[in-house]
């Protein structure tokens, strides 16, 4: 990486127009993120970067903001899984989203805003060993079971990160060389958690998992996975999709929510990367131009 | 005499005056950075390198395919499609980051078999020097966004002249020399093709 800062403090784009999230608000947006980021607390006490066996947390219940945040459940297809109603986890005011400093979101109509002090990508690298504080708390108001799911794929997907296996020009499983690969890396760390999405494509000789795109539309099934509804938020171990329709024929891109309001998956290095949430479809000063459909979230219920 | 010497310095001074008319003229057909001179038009390529390069961080892009789709990186490409002198003496620099550099290579990708086979030649040239990294070698040799190109051409000489040559460097991955000669036998474009076709649909 650079060593110097990258971010144009006046740099500003454009989102008007656009709305990529299907859901009632933006989760990374959360006033509280703003401020705890500026408090600065101090780390949570040396948590190791590599994945640990889940803490035996207590689920704070009602005792934890946001827990109970709202969860309509209105899928935009009516289809995807199921209905989507119960706790949706993390509310607006749940602060696990900004423990360790998390950047400060601008709400702008699904699209985060990066802060003017600090690229995020910087400071989501500097935070790796936040996930397991972020993802202890985050799973509070869950089932245990899906919860340990959950925490399973941000574990196996953290330790990824870096890893140049998915690489645009390696073979990895029936994906030979240059070949797109994002798709794969999140079957692959869901699998590995036990949350498989299945092979739906291909013969059943040679199948393959879910693409982007059929991450990201809301009316193709994928089994064990269902479609965040209106009003929920999107949680560490759930999956974001986005179909964009690109000149060479790729269709998409799809990622894994990360904790810290992150996204993990193949990025721009074609290394396993964590990201803040930002764009898929990327940097397109003029919204006219930009491509790319809405942010479809997923998650794992079995 | 003197009007010999006056006529040799009118002549060199012509010369001189059509080599650097050439320089400064060759690009200007249809580039906003036409009237640069040749150093100006490499400062000017150099810039919009580091800057994308600092608005891909200012917005955390995600995909490396959100590049395709950003103004000032088409214009990156026009100008390398343009002049792919300007890459190689971008990457023969030691001064730029490696996402610098990546981003100079991605942006080759719009260029003509004869183009590429011939950037690619001088990247190879490059690195016996060590000037770029194996990697940055590989990644000429499969652009990423037109990597199709070479396997639906495999057919071609220049294609497979370029292909042979690079299968027998020692700083070309195994993994990729295999796939260089399923390139060169056909089989390669026929599996990518039925890739493509069953990846992403259900046939089962």
């Amino acid at each position: 990486m650079p060593d110097y800062s990258l971010v144009p403090v006046d740099y500003q784009p454009d989102f008007g127009g656009y709305s990529l999230v299907p859901v009632d608000y933006d989760p990374f947006a959360a006033d509280g993120l703003a401020q705890q980021a500026q408090i600065q607390q101090p780390p949570t006490p040396a948590q190791p970067a590599q994945p640990q066996p889940q803490p035996q947390q207590p689920a704070t219940g009602a005792g934890q903001p946001g827990v109970t945040g709202p969860a309509t459940g209105n899928s935009p297809s009516g289809s995807g899984g199921g209905a989507g109603v119960g706790n949706a986890g993390i509310g607006p005011s749940n602060t696990t989203w900004a423990q360790g400093g998390a950047p400060a979101f601008t709400p702008l109509d699904g699209y985060a805003n990066p802060t003017p002090t600090e690229s995020l990508v910087n400071q989501a690298q500097k935070e790796p060993k936040k996930v397991q504080v972020d993802l202890v708390t985050a799973d509070s108001s869950a089932d245990r079971g899906s919860s340990d799911i959950h925490q399973k794929i941000v574990d196996r997907a953290s330790v990824q990160i870096g890893s140049g296996d998915w690489h645009f020009n390696v073979a990895k499983g029936n994906f030979g060389p240059n070949k797109d690969k994002c798709n794969l890396f999140v079957y692959d760390m869901l699998t590995d958690a036990g949350a498989s999405p299945g092979l739906p494509n291909g013969h059943w000789w040679n199948p393959y998992p879910p693409t982007a795109e059929n991450w990201a539309d809301p009316s193709f099934a994928i089994p064990g996975w269902r479609v965040l509804g209106s009003g929920e938020s999107p949680q560490p171990g759930d999956v974001v999709g986005q179909r964009i329709q690109w000149e060479n024929g790729a269709t998409g891109h799809v990622m894994i929510v990360g904790p810290n309001a992150t996204f993990i998956g193949v990025g721009t290095s074609e290394k396993i990367e964590s990201v803040a949430p930002k764009t898929m479809g990327g940097i397109y000063p003029d919204p006219k131009t930009r491509p790319g459909g809405l942010l479809v979230y997923r998650r794992y219920e079995h | 005499m003197p009007r010999t010497l006056i006529w040799l310095l009118l002549c060199s001074g012509c010369v001189f005056g059509c080599c650097t008319g050439a320089a400064a003229a060759g690009p200007s057909s249809g580039s906003e950075t036409g009237s640069l001179s040749e150093a100006g038009r490499y400062q000017a390529y150099a810039g919009n390198v580091i800057a994308l390069d600092r608005l891909d961080q200012a917005s955390l892009t995600v995909s490396v395919y959100s590049y395709l789709g950003s103004e000032r990186f088409q214009k990156l490409v026009d100008a390398s499609v343009e002049s792919p002198e300007l890459c190689i003496r971008f990457l023969s620099e030691k001064k730029y980051t490696e996402g610098q550099r990546r981003i100079a290579i991605l942006a080759m990708y719009k260029l003509s078999i004869d183009q590429y086979v011939s950037f690619v030649g001088n990247l190879a040239k490059l690195r016996d020097k060590a000037l770029i990294s194996p990697e940055e070698l590989q990644h000429a040799l499969f652009p990423r966004f037109s990597v199709d190109m070479i396997y639906e051409n495999y057919e071609d000489k220049r294609i497979r002249l370029l292909l042979g040559e690079m299968e027998a460097r020692d700083d070309i991955r195994p993994d990729l020399k295999s796939e260089i000669a399923r390139i060169l036998s056909g089989e390669a474009l026929e599996e990518r093709r039925r890739f493509y076709r069953e990846c992403c649909s259900v046939l089962h």
